[in-house]
């Protein structure tokens, strides 16, 4: 877990509403300050986690996401901008947080989360947000939350739905042992709104804050579902698979 | 009858999904993915492989719970029963 960090004057002032969460506290936000959070793209919901991640003072954000952005991330990718298409899309990330909240630390990484880079990314962190596209990204860093013991938020969405839940390695079960392959028809670009990305995102940032703050119930070996067309929610229990080729010991 | 609702992400597959969810005669989540594929014929082949086994993108919950037994299906329902049929979605 993360090692506190004490606050300043100027840090007691700007999260005071938050201190005053029961259970939470100078404590809670002491933990927050010296947290590491990897987010796995800065897109649709990781551009949100990211926000709200960097408005509530976690320490230090390490953003993976490549590539340069495109007019159709402007639906949804809130830290991108119209002045920057074409520009690459982990600094204006990186520039618009800062603007924000300028104690941030931010470790900007302009490629995705691969095989290949996943167990040093991962090694960075406290704690993983997952907000990718490909299931290979999202299978990578399965594997290397599972192997380095790191708390794991996975976010999902389709169009109007969504899920979440938190992966606590040993504890709950891992997204292999849900789904040990992609949906073969799965295609990286899909209908989606900002307000469902957005919703998922907060969400996301919610239950990085409660494990990083060490209060609340996070949704571990639960996975909750939405249909925002419906505005249906659900809470599901998951199971560990005893023969998940990730997890199972 | 159970009541089994489909997730939409099969919906752009079988459109005719949109007018679920439904009630359909089954005792076992196997039963239930014949009496989805005899009404939508063709589906059972998106959430089971050859030998009957869930396919590994797909999610059964049956009254909130994962299905223990993917490889058979042979979980039980109830009258009252209600099925949640999803699928892995992903970010972006």
């Amino acid at each position: 877990m993360p090692k506190a960090k004490p606050l300043t004057d100027e840090e007691r002032a700007v999260y005071e509403w938050q201190l005053w969460s029961p259970e939470f506290g100078e404590a809670g936000q002491e933990r927050l300050k010296g947290s590491r959070v990897l987010i796995s793209r800065v897109g649709g919901l990781g551009s949100v986690v990211a926000y709200e991640l960097a408005a509530a003072g976690v320490g230090t954000l390490i953003l993976a996401h490549g590539g340069n952005i495109k007019p159709s991330d402007l639906n949804r990718q809130l830290l991108m901008t119209h002045a920057a298409l074409g520009t690459s899309r982990v600094q204006s990330a990186e520039r618009r947080l800062k603007e924000l909240n300028p104690r941030l630390d931010i470790v900007a990484v302009p490629e995705n989360m691969s095989d290949s880079n996943a167990a040093e990314l991962v090694a960075q962190a406290d704690l993983i947000v997952d907000c990718a596209p490909l299931f290979q990204e999202r299978f990578a860093m399965n594997r290397e939350a599972v192997r380095q013991s790191k708390p794991l938020v996975e976010c999902a969405m389709y169009d109007c739905e969504a899920s979440i839940t938190t992966i606590l390695p040993g504890r709950t079960p891992c997204l292999a042992c849900r789904h040990p392959d992609a949906p073969p028809h799965w295609r990286r670009e899909f209908p989606v709104f900002g307000a469902v990305s957005g919703t998922v995102g907060c969400l996301g940032a919610m239950e990085a804050i409660k494990v990083l703050g060490g209060f609340g119930e996070p949704l571990a070996g639960r996975l909750l579902t939405m249909d925002l067309r419906t505005m249906s929610f659900r809470m599901l229990k998951l199971a560990r698979n005893p023969a998940c080729p990730v997890c199972a010991t | 009858m159970p009541r089994v609702h489909v997730t939409r992400n099969l919906w752009r597959f079988f459109p005719a999904l949109a007018e679920g969810p439904f009630d359909l005669q089954a005792a076992s989540a196997k039963e239930m993915v014949a009496a989805l594929d005899a009404r939508f014929p063709g589906l059972a082949g998106y959430l089971v492989d050859d030998a009957g086994a869930l396919r590994q993108h797909v999610n059964l919950f049956i009254d909130d719970e994962a299905v223990l037994d993917r490889k058979t299906l042979g979980d039980t329902l109830s009258a009252g029963s209600t099925v949640h049929v999803m699928q892995a979605l992903s970010g972006g």
